[in-house]
């Protein structure tokens, strides 16, 4: 005779209980000391810092489980537990230890002259125990220079006529990153199991290492102009950014997939090309004693691209009901980044069953990333009232309707689930599958009224009261889009393997509409 | 003040320049996680044996290797229902044979298959002794598996540094190797004595041999023409001969007079024809054998998915246990007390007092389930069995067509391969005790027909047809006539159906690409191997896409 169910501890309940005590235990270290030089020698002047930085993460856990409550729960009104000491079994879990370690060298040197030239330029030297044992130490170096025409003397005629400030600037800077590498992700892993049932306890090997990962890195190189003009109605900033990420961290197959784990940490070849425009604008166009108007707007464009990669990537995981190991983005060399990768939709057949192109092969149908971002402000005062209007615009993306996919289909309304209106009403056959195409794919781009406020301020000449406003404000006020989805602007993870995803719409709470009404009282 | 901050700062400084002097930042691990020593520069260290078996988990289950097995046969189908089990059509291109190198269970498959290529690489190479033997043994079984499945071999020696390439070998060239090595290894191996059914034995060994000899011809056949015809050489089937007789010799070893012995709860203990097995305190269950087809108002709840196709059931002849049996002669065991005993005529609790059979608890036979299905009332065992009901609340009456597409939750023959324990079944069954058969005596016994139909010559007095009706007899059907090689593979399906050897019998008696239910057309000859996953081909120069992918 087997044991009954009762005695045994992958039971989950079943008159049987339960419960877990956790330990988790999580310190951080932080160590910083750095001295500063300051120096002004007639028109030069000089800052210089160095400094010394230490940083550590450590997490330890331990569990402990116990099941087969003494008096066991009979009626629906018995507590469960009420102390720990209550089981007849204990049994310590595998406990958990996670530790990392960062440490920095970093020197910087600020360098004016007359307010005219501007130089900084730093450098800094980080270490990080997650990387390979030949390359845990990285260096990353930047400069900046800024030059102030409208403060040159020959400019004193021409530009300085115009503009109060006029500069110019330029920048070139490598970052590094260890971003979502695990803290043992290059060592080689073993893990140490004691005997149960009849078997001994001994090594499991885990997982292999790679001695020469290395920090991921962005070089950026940058120029810009800063302007406002002579009665400082209009200033503005304009900027070029080209940015070349390279050395990709990623899970990445080993060769032939020989391995413990199919996959493991490295640095990915090809490069990311991130490039673009902002600019930025701000436009006083009434200047009154009563009334006052002001525009400012700013813009980006931006293309992504990611270069020379191998081998393509999947990401992107399509949640719902006959979906496992779907999945609707990819990285591949030429592309941007979060491109969609699908079947494409071309409507039911006469049965009801869904078409699509090429024999439902996947097609790259777009990416998630929007290629443009744009802002818009407008202030307007007129005597005690203000009002300010600020609408956001994104464009160039598309987005994956995953709710639809997973719950939005005739098929769930025959499983007495409910659908939308339109999926109730359409031609859909109910047996046909919820398959990812680009029947749940859709552009992104939308208006929002993200903020208006209304103010007035009262004129008081009381000694008490120094200042008293009222005002109504309001947040996402209005949404302009052709996106069937809640929002567009919507982010769920959907990463497969540590390949992050973006423009996933699954479930997601609604961004709320907020109206706030107050009063501004000063004493 | 300023000149006291001033050396202050310097003091700190230096006090941190010193320390960063001393800082180490290795990575620093706790409890159960090691760093594994290199006994010598770049080599890792040996995982134990025991740890190194674990590999076999990924060959239990209803996804993975088992389905590319099975459902690209004439035994398994993976129909879509509604809404429920499209998952991306990955069932529907095994059975239709539309896969490509992109297929999700085709890559999960080869990577689970080359990480145990990894991981018995070390046992075989770094261990010493029995566990060495019991290293080249998995090794061997991997090897033949990643032939089988892919038409290649991957090989890195233990000592090679991480991340390096490791050499391609054709399966023509890799079947010699993988018999060699076994051939010298099954020395070092114990003799089966009936406990050691988890453990490479030289019982073990003898049947993996008996497969590579049988499944020569096809490993060595052209590239370009995977799907033969096969030339099968004599001296072969009298290697597959001389190996099932060598297991025959275990006296431990024979046709158990209770087929399902060999699925059912107790099979650790009860069978008397399992070899090789994974046992199911070593991490594996079987609940997915029984829910991947049980609907879901049945007990335990199934995931109403997979179904056999009805040409495959009707060829069992009414009578034959394998098809349907309702299990007698098993101990009544008590109820969960959350169950209040409405039936207790099938029900009470005397270990030694009468015995009931797992149907009576259940509702349900072992075998296949078609037409009205039964279970117990409130899907609880140890209440009364009655007709059950679909979602819909029309009785439960699972019919015989199915199709790849478009199916309701009534269409297709269920199968019920591996019984749960029903004292385990009102928890979902999840501590149901099954072992996984990998190699099993019956197969043995109709491997050696097979190798004196092919041209070998019997021995023990012995026929391919003796052989045959000696299984057929224990159940429950006679055997007439003559035995030629299509009634020996239709025997091998009834006998062996969904333990996964399936495809590899279809290719091996040429039948593979031939029209199917639920496929009309036959497939190229080409697909008896499955493609090399894309990001494997990319990640080893060495790899080359199979032929026609």
């Amino acid at each position: 005779m087997p044991n009954g169910p009762s005695e045994n501890l992958n039971n989950p309940i079943f008159g049987n209980g339960r419960t877990t005590r956790q330990n988790n235990e999580l310190r951080s270290t932080l160590l910083e000391q750095y001295v500063t030089w300051d120096r002004d020698f007639e028109k030069h002047s000089f800052n210089i810092v160095g400094g010394y930085s230490y940083q550590s993460f450590q997490n330890e856990y331990r569990q402990k489980v116990g099941w087969g409550l003494n008096t066991p729960v009979v009626n629906p009104g018995d507590v469960f537990i009420k102390n720990f000491d209550n089981f007849k079994n204990y049994r310590d879990l595998f406990p958990g230890f996670d530790k990392n370690e960062l440490q920095s060298f970093f020197g910087r040197v600020n360098y004016s002259y007359d307010n005219k030239y501007f130089l900084t330029a730093t450098v800094r030297v980080d270490g990080s125990s997650r990387f390979g044992a030949n390359n845990r130490y990285g260096t990353f170096p930047a400069f900046a220079a800024k030059w102030k025409l409208s403060n040159e003397k020959f400019a004193e005629r021409s530009i300085a006529k115009w503009f109060n400030e006029f500069s110019l600037r330029a920048n070139y800077g490598i970052i590094g990153s260890q971003d979502g590498l695990a803290s043992y992700g290059a060592v080689r892993l073993g893990f140490a199991y004691p005997a149960f049932g009849t078997n001994p306890a001994g090594n499991a090997f885990q997982q292999d290492e790679n001695k020469d990962l290395k920090w991921e890195q962005a070089a950026t190189t940058g120029f810009g102009l800063d302007f406002t003009t002579r009665n400082s109605r209009l200033s503005g900033t304009i900027d070029y950014f080209y940015t070349e990420r390279k050395n990709l961290l990623v899970l990445d197959y080993v060769p032939g997939g020989f391995s413990a784990t199919a996959r493991l940490f490295a640095n990915l070849p090809g490069i990311v090309v991130n490039k673009g425009w902002e600019f930025s604008l701000s436009y006083k166009i009434l200047q009154g004693r009563k009334f006052n108007w002001e525009v400012s707007g700013n813009l980006t464009k931006i293309s992504n691209e990611y270069r020379d990669l191998p081998n393509p990537i999947i990401t992107g995981a399509v949640s719902g009901q006959g979906l496992t190991g779907a999945y609707a983005q990819t990285f591949v060399a030429g592309q941007p980044l979060f491109t969609w990768s699908m079947p494409v939709f071309q409507g039911f057949d006469g049965n009801g069953n869904a078409r699509y192109e090429k024999g439902a092969a996947n097609q790259l149908s777009g990416t998630a990333l929007p290629n443009m971002f744009a802002g818009l402000t407008n202030n307007f005062s007129m005597g005690n009232w203000n009002l300010s209007v600020f609408l956001n615009a994104v464009t160039g993306f598309k987005v994956y309707d995953n709710t639809s996919n997973a719950l939005f289909l005739k098929g769930s309304l025959r499983n007495g689930r409910n659908v939308t209106t339109s999926v109730a009403n359409s031609n859909e056959n109910p047996f046909n599958p919820g398959s990812v195409s680009t029947r749940f794919l859709h552009n992104g781009d939308f208006i929002r009224l993200a903020n208006v406020n209304l103010s007035y301020t009262f004129n008081l000449e009381s000694k008490v009261i120094r200042s008293l406003s009222v005002f109504a404000s309001g947040q996402n006020l209005a949404l302009f889009t052709k996106y069937p989805g809640l929002d567009p602007e919507v982010n769920v993870d959907k990463q497969i393997a540590g390949v992050p995803s973006r423009g996933f719409d699954y479930t997601q709470y609604p961004r709320p509409r907020v109206v706030t009404v107050g009063v501004n009282l000063a004493f | 003040m300023k000149t006291f901050s001033k050396i202050f700062t310097v003091s700190a400084l230096c006090s941190s320049m010193l320390l960063a002097a001393s800082c180490n930042i290795d990575p620093e691990l706790g409890a159960n996680n090691v760093v594994l020593p290199p006994p010598t520069e770049g080599a890792p260290a040996a995982p134990s044996i025991g740890a190194v078996y674990s590999q076999l988990n990924n060959l239990v289950g209803q996804y993975g290797y088992q389905a590319l097995q099975e459902h690209s046969t004439d035994e398994l189908l993976g129909p879509t229902r509604g809404t429920d089990w499209d998952d991306f059509g990955t069932w529907r291109r095994l059975h239709l044979h539309t896969w490509g190198p992109d297929h999700n269970q085709i890559n999960d498959v080869w990577s689970q298959v080359n990480g145990a290529l990894f991981q018995t690489t070390l046992a075989a190479e770094l261990l010493s002794g029995q566990a060495k033997a019991e290293g080249q043994f998995l090794r061997s079984y991997f090897r033949m598996i990643s032939a089988d499945l892919f038409g290649v071999v991957q090989s890195r020696p233990a000592t090679a540094p991480s991340r390096g390439i490791p050499n391609v070998i054709p399966r023509a060239a890799a079947i010699d190797t993988i018999i060699a090595e076994l051939e010298s290894a099954v020395a070092g191996l114990p003799t089966f004595n009936g406990t050691n059914k988890s453990v490479a034995t030289k019982e073990a060994a003898w049947a993996l041999l008996a497969k590579c000899y049988l499944n020569k011809a096809v490993y060595k056949a052209s590239a370009t023409t995977p799907a033969g015809p096969y030339t099968f050489a004599a001296a072969d089937m009298n290697k597959v001969i001389q190996y099932c007789d060598l297991i025959d010799a275990n006296p431990l070893l024979e046709i158990d007079a209770n087929y399902w012995d060999n699925f059912k709860w107790d099979n650790g203990t009860a069978s008397s024809e399992n070899i090789f097995v994974r046992k199911n305190s070593d991490g594996i269950n079987v609940v997915w054998a029984t829910n991947m087809g049980g609907h879901y108002n049945q007990t335990p709840s199934g995931w109403n998915g997979f179904t056999t196709l009805s040409n495959f059931y009707d060829s069992f002849e009414d009578g034959d246990i394998r098809k349907k049996d309702t299990v007698a002669g098993i101990l009544q065991y008590n109820v969960s007390p959350s169950v209040v005993v409405v039936d207790s005529s099938i029900y009470f609790n005397t270990a030694s007092g009468p015995r009931t059979s797992y149907n009576r608890l259940t509702g349900i036979n072992a075998g296949f389930l078609v037409g009205q299905v039964q279970g117990p009332q409130s899907q609880k065992i140890g209440q009364k069995i009655v007709n059950l009901k679909d979602r819909s609340g029309n009785p439960l009456v699972l019919t015989k067509n199915v199709s790849p597409f478009f199916n309701s939750e009534v269409t297709g023959i269920r199968t019920n391969k591996f019984p749960l324990d029903p004292s385990t079944i009102n928890d979902g069954g999840w501590g149901s005790a099954n072992d996984f058969p990998f190699f099993r005596f019956a197969d043995v016994r109709l491997m050696k027909a097979e190798a004196i139909l092919r041209g070998g010559t019997g021995t023990n007095g012995e026929t391919a047809l003796s052989i045959v009706a000696g299984i057929r007899s224990q159940r429950g059907i006679t055997t007439t006539g003559t035995m030629d090689l299509p009634k020996l593979l239709a025997e091998r399906g009834r006998e062996i159906y969904l333990e996964g050897w399936r495809r590899n019998d279809l290719i091996r008696f040429g039948a593979f690409n031939n029209p199917t239910q639920g496929r009309t057309a036959a497939s190229e000859g080409y697909k008896v191997v499955y493609p090399i996953p894309t990001i494997a081909l990319s990640s080893n120069p060495n790899l080359k896409q199979n032929f026609g992918y």
